[in-house]
């Protein structure tokens, strides 16, 4: 019988090992560096004074807030960023209410035609009708060039409804089972018991929902499109940027510092996904783990 | 007696037929089953009414009034001339953007396909979990920008003027554009499948990483009794454990073939005045005949027609055999 800790002792680090292991440690630093260079040049960018953009690598050359400033003062900017706000709040607490409720019939196993309710939800992920139909359904509902169609589109998930569907069925069924032996009706169970349980799931969806709205920006390109900037959200503001289109006229495009503009409206574009990752990153696994099993 | 006779009625259960246990089923799932109605509401108002308009695709010419769309879609001028367009008189346009979008998805396929695997081998050979969990959330981080941000992010190091490497290498190429690019080559897939590999290798690692971290620890004891290195631990042990998800991850991208993202490409297009001449894309030549000018309603929804079709096909198939093969599907 070999102790523990003598077997440690026995299986010595091999030169491969050791190879293998700075190895891996290298290549890790090394595109770690290569996400974080690119996003340090950006800050740095959005920092630099006129005049110095040529010496820009990663680290501010001077510094100035004239840019940040500017987008407090740009009219349509704020707009977009209202708009980008309002959508995202509005979808994520939409979308994730009637997801979560949809799931939960659909979990129980035995449910009566649950087989064709789920191939009815999964039909509308698999097959799209396309942009015109889509579009043209919009004009009908007279919400084509709005925030409101943007809304009505960004609602349905069935890829989150599997997500929620798949976390309920592996609750444990003991609990459910008491609380059923209880007398509790289901949709107590699910108000009471499920709900509760399912915080980790609802938070991870949620959080999928804030980034994939927040970060849309080719659904704004087709159905509201530069002759509705009143709908414009803050990345489909971002696209105009940094494709460098001017349809309302905007003083900054045509100055030698669109670099600098560019670089402090995604920098602050990009801070609400900041604040959030940090919180949400330990529920991120859960989630991945879950689509992965589905 | 007669009592007893009374209490044995009782206890001996009843016929059940189907209809009695549907009938028990429902009355205790028809609350729940309430839950569904706002989420179908929706998709039928998006996912199934516009299918409707997909009629459109088998007319001979189309004019779509919103006044009367019904009588528009249903006049009897039926015929199969849009789908004879997209492979007769425009099959130049449609190929040239089917090869796009093909070599594009292929080179993905190849070279990008593996670095999120190497990812998470690597990132499981860190011990030290707080490190490991940093190197995860740099690594995820540009996962969760979006297409404009890693565009613009990009741009200020392949701009012409002030661009971070023409200012390095003191050149004046137009990285981006395809008429003064280098040595007049296009770098368009370059950017393409790189800007890609850039937004989602560390994202696409987890799942890999979660298969790794839950291989049974005793095997790597084993294996490393036996005298084998990290080197033949990786190709002998983790590569064949991990081997269901791998095989998962490349069907689901085989699946995906015909769709290579609007996003990113369309804003590299927006970049290149030239770019539309010879790149193009199946997702970007269907959005340009959507949205153009003076669009053609049937010819634009026979070709979404066509791509939607494909790419069910490939799903439905992508998907049974990764049910029948590896038992676990897609959905």
């Amino acid at each position: 019988m070999i102790h523990k800790k003598h077997l440690k002792k026995l299986i010595r680090k091999t030169k491969g090992d050791r190879l293998f292991l700075g190895l891996s440690y290298g290549f890790l630093i090394f595109f770690s560096i290569l996400v974080i260079l690119p996003i340090m040049n950006l800050i740095s960018f959005s920092l630099t004074p006129e005049g110095n953009n040529a010496y820009v690598r990663f680290i501010p050359e001077g510094f100035t807030l004239s840019y940040f400033a500017y987008f407090f003062k740009d009219s349509q900017f704020i707009t977009s960023f209202g708009n980008s706000v309002l959508l995202t709040v509005g979808v994520t607490i939409v979308s994730n209410v009637f997801m979560a409720l949809a799931a939960y019939p659909l979990s129980k196993p035995d449910l009566p035609m649950k087989k064709p309710i789920l191939v009815f939800f999964i039909i509308t992920m698999l097959f799209g009708a396309g942009i015109l139909p889509t579009k043209f359904m919009l004009q009908g509902l007279g919400v084509l060039g709005t925030l409101w169609g943007i809304f009505l589109l960004s609602i349905n998930n069935v890829f989150n409804m599997l997500l929620y569907k798949s976390f309920y069925e592996g609750l444990p069924k003991e609990t459910i089972e008491a609380a059923e032996v209880d007398g509790v009706n289901n949709i107590q169970l699910f108000f009471r018991i499920v709900l509760p349980m399912s915080l980790p799931v609802f938070a991870s969806c949620c959080f999928f929902t804030i980034v994939g709205t927040w970060n849309a920006y080719s659904s704004v390109l087709m159905f509201v499109g530069s002759t509705h900037p009143e709908s414009w959200t803050l990345s489909y503001y971002i696209y105009y940027l940094v494709s460098q289109f001017n349809p309302t006229g905007s003083s900054i495009i045509k100055t030698t510092n669109l670099v600098n503009y560019q670089s402090a409206s995604i920098v602050i574009s990009t801070i609400p996904i900041l604040l959030i990752y940090p919180f949400i990153v330990r529920y991120i696994k859960s989630g991945i783990t879950l689509g992965s099993e589905k | 007696m007669e009592l007893l006779a009374k209490k044995v009625k009782l206890i001996r259960p009843k016929q059940e037929g189907y209809w009695h246990r549907l009938g028990i089923k429902l009355k205790k799932y028809l609350p729940i089953m309430a839950f569904i109605v706002p989420a179908a509401f929706m998709a039928v108002l998006f996912g199934y009414i516009p299918l409707i308009f997909l009629l459109a695709a088998f007319k001979t010419n189309f004019n779509l009034s919103i006044y009367t769309p019904f009588q528009a879609l249903f006049s009897p001028n039926w015929s199969f001339v849009q789908f004879t367009k997209i492979f007769g008189e425009n099959a130049d346009e449609f190929f040239l953007a089917l090869k796009n979008t093909l070599v594009i998805n292929g080179i993905k396929l190849v070279l990008i396909f593996p670095i999120p695997i190497i990812i998470a081998i690597m990132l499981s050979e860190v011990k030290n979990a707080t490190l490991a969990k940093l190197f995860l959330i740099i690594l995820c981080l540009p996962n969760f920008l979006s297409w404009p941000t890693v565009i613009g992010i990009w741009q200020n190091f392949f701009r012409q003027s002030d661009g971070v490497i023409n200012s390095i290498f003191g050149t004046n190429i137009g990285w981006l554009t395809s008429d003064n690019g280098p040595n007049g080559i296009s770098l368009f897939r370059f950017f393409v499948i790189s800007f890609d590999a850039w937004k989602g290798c560390g994202w696409n690692s987890i799942m890999f990483y979660t298969a790794i971290v839950s291989i049974d620890k005793s095997y790597y004891e084993a294996a490393e009794l036996d005298g084998a290195n990290k080197f033949q631990q990786t190709l002998r042990l983790t590569l064949p454990s991990i081997f269901p998800t791998i095989a998962l991850m490349f069907i689901m991208n085989i699946t995906y073939i015909l769709s290579c993202g609007f996003d990113e490409i369309n804003l590299l297009a927006n970049l290149d005045p030239n770019w539309k001449l010879y790149e193009t894309t199946l997702d970007y030549y269907l959005y340009n005949q959507a949205l153009a000018e003076n669009a053609d309603f049937s010819y634009a929804t026979a070709l979404g027609l066509f791509n939607s079709t494909v790419s069910l096909t490939f799903m439905l198939v992508g998907n049974s055999f990764c049910k029948k093969f590896l038992h676990r599907g897609l959905w």
